[in-house]
């Protein structure tokens, strides 16, 4: 092992699950975050217009509209926070533009042609989010699934400038790229289209209309993906699929048999077309990410046989789907990125919390590689600087290997 | 069939979520001439109360409580007609409403449809509600319990915002307020001054039960 290795080494090394010189670190942070830390930084400003962000100066550019808020974070900020991963998502359809603002409901309408309202936080930490307010297939049928408007993955913006920036990106720095090119999922974004309530209830009585929705939604996942891997696949080192959500604060959503009968067969098809399309492009060696948020214990086996490489965000939920817990089952074959308490320590911990449960996840995550430290889900802008500064401090101070904690 | 099977196959069909099963059950029963409160609350809710359990434990999950909800609601169209006017068994009333600056609530819901179906009479009131919001829903609907949600950490505090104007109103102790949602915690439930902290939605209702019991004792 080189006594210090490039940020690309170091992340390779840690996915292909070796120990590296240090344990790699990595950001996620919503557009609003971004503005403040770029100034806590002092950095040049940017500004948060998702809906107008092409005609506004400075403006972050956006990645996607399903997840609106997410910051493509820069490279002055990836150098001063001495980061190791750059995410390069792929931009919105229909000349790269975000929502479309409705003035007559005022709503943004998202790629999917889903009305999201923008809700201010009011807590006095500044910031909005988007939430969806009409679920535009909630009363559909198998044959209205034809006539959607659905996104077009051969829509040219959807790639932009990407197949010029990537590989110069991979060849003028040192940081490993993770890119991301599903705009929304299956599982995940039937929830979008179809309400939360709808799509559990389709599940336990309407199993044929979830197979169609699943269906169709998985062919645009993969079209998108297969888009994305040909254009630039081989510079990657982390591919992202569309992240989907499994769990609760304490259990997974719907039973491990339905996932079974329902989810899982489209995950699978969806890892081992992706691992397929990079094998082609050339690029065996890039890992596939999955991410879902909350108790996803019970799934778990099922995804790292079928072909998850990695997990994110490595949520630390205190009941059944511990990060400790995960390391001991899966750690031997899948690595993991995230892990940092998004909802209490970095928000309201100390920084001196921060760093306890910093060198705690390091301790029980990192030996024999497979960890990346990062946040355990994007920062909202109650996250306050000294926190995230904690954190990556935190992460310099006990992420050296061996480690011996 | 006799009033005992009829009330413990209704049960079943509440647990297992068959809505068609269910209604088929009540209409039965009502044709019958079995007293609809003793349909309520010895078929449909000892029959929730397995599915909170159930829930509780993690051998359900949300498409199964959806259709046993739905199976509830069901039988309750055709019972509602039917005591109105009657002294009903409605255990308290229940104001329940997400934060000011969130907009989620599908664990609220959840929450709502548990207390209806443990016959709270619940005022949803939706998303995105200011404290002033929510203390005139309180007070119009003569609440006894409140139940405040968050899920975002960002917006939780507003949850103690709330409580705030409730005390500054001088109604605080009028209430029970109970809060929940992903990011709060027992600890910050507290902090924030409310009285319970909700796990989950079956811990939720339990909470709520117990306080209306507490209610009663005390006055009797």
């Amino acid at each position: 092992m080189p006594k210090t290795m490039t940020s690309r080494e170091r992340v390779k090394a840690a996915i292909a699950l070796r120990e590296p010189d240090r344990v790699p670190r990595d950001i996620w942070i919503t557009q609003d975050s971004y503005v403040a830390l770029r100034r806590e930084l002092g950095l040049p400003p940017k500004v948060s217009k998702p809906w107008d962000w092409q005609n506004t100066p400075n403006a972050i550019r956006t990645g996607s509209t399903t997840w609106s808020t997410d910051a493509p974070v820069d490279l002055d900020v990836i150098e001063k926070l001495e980061l190791d991963i750059i995410r390069i998502p792929s931009y919105p359809p229909n000349g790269g533009r975000g929502f479309v603002h409705r003035p007559e409901d005022d709503l943004y309408v998202d790629e999917w042609g889903v009305p999201h309202h923008r809700a201010e936080f009011e807590t006095g930490y500044g910031g909005a989010h988007f939430e969806i307010r009409i679920y535009p297939l909630a009363e559909a049928t198998i044959k209205d699934l034809d006539d959607y408007p659905w996104p077009d993955p051969h829509d040219p913006s959807f790639l932009g400038d990407l197949p010029d920036l990537i590989p110069r990106i991979r060849k003028e720095t040192p940081y490993a790229i993770l890119s991301q090119f599903g705009r929304g999922g299956i599982y995940e974004q039937g929830k979008y289209l179809r309400g939360f309530e709808q799509i559990f209830i389709d599940m336990a009585i309407d199993q044929d209309f979830v197979h169609a929705l699943f269906t169709k939604l998985l062919d645009i996942e993969l079209e998108m993906n297969r888009v994305g891997i040909q254009a630039v696949g081989k510079y990657l080192d982390i591919v992202r699929l569309s992240p989907e959500d499994l769990g609760t604060q304490t259990s997974t959503l719907v039973s491990p048999q339905i996932h079974e009968d329902l989810v899982r067969p489209y995950y699978k098809r969806r890892f081992h077309e992706v691992r397929r399309m990079l094998e082609e492009v050339g690029n065996p060696e890039c890992k596939i990410m999955y991410h879902s948020c909350g108790a996803a214990y019970p799934m778990m086996n099922g995804l790292v046989e079928d072909g998850m490489q990695i997990f994110d965000p490595l949520q630390p939920v205190e009941v059944i789907s511990e990060p400790w817990r995960l390391k001991q089952d899966f750690g031997h074959k899948i690595g993991f990125l995230g892990g940092i308490n998004v909802q209490s320590t970095l928000p309201r911990g100390t920084p001196e919390d921060v760093r306890q449960e910093v060198r705690q996840r390091i301790k029980e995550m990192a030996p024999g590689g497979g960890y990346i430290l990062s946040p355990a889900h994007r920062m909202l802008p109650d996250i306050p600087f000294r926190n995230i500064k904690a954190m990556y401090d935190a992460g310099k101070e006990f992420g050296t290997y061996p480690i011996k904690l | 069939m006799d009033e005992r099977t009829l009330l413990e196959k209704l049960a079943f069909t509440v647990i297992k979520g068959q809505v068609k099963d269910g209604t088929a059950l009540t209409q039965q029963g009502i044709d019958q001439g079995i007293n609809p409160h003793l349909v309520i609350n010895e078929g449909l809710v000892p029959g929730m109360d397995v599915v909170g359990e159930l829930f509780r434990t993690n051998q359900y999950f949300i498409p199964e409580v959806l259709l046993s909800a739905r199976t509830m609601n069901g039988s309750m169209a055709l019972l509602r007609p039917l005591i109105v006017g009657t002294v009903t068994e409605t255990v308290g009333v229940a104001v329940v409403g997400t934060v000011k600056g969130d907009i989620h609530d599908i664990g609220k819901n959840l929450v709502c449809m548990l207390l209806e179906a443990a016959q709270f009479k619940v005022h949803n009131i939706g998303v995105n509600n200011t404290p002033e919001k929510i203390l005139e829903a309180a007070e119009t609907h003569q609440a006894d319990i409140v139940g405040l949600s968050a899920l975002l950490s960002v917006t939780m505090p507003n949850i103690g915002k709330t409580v705030e104007h409730f005390e500054k109103m001088g109604v605080r102790q009028k209430y029970k307020i109970i809060c929940g949602g992903a990011p709060v915690t027992a600890k910050f439930a507290q902090e924030c001054g409310t009285d319970a902290y909700g796990a989950n939605a079956p811990e939720a209702v339990k909470i709520c039960r117990q306080w209306i019991e507490d209610k009663r004792a005390a006055a009797r």
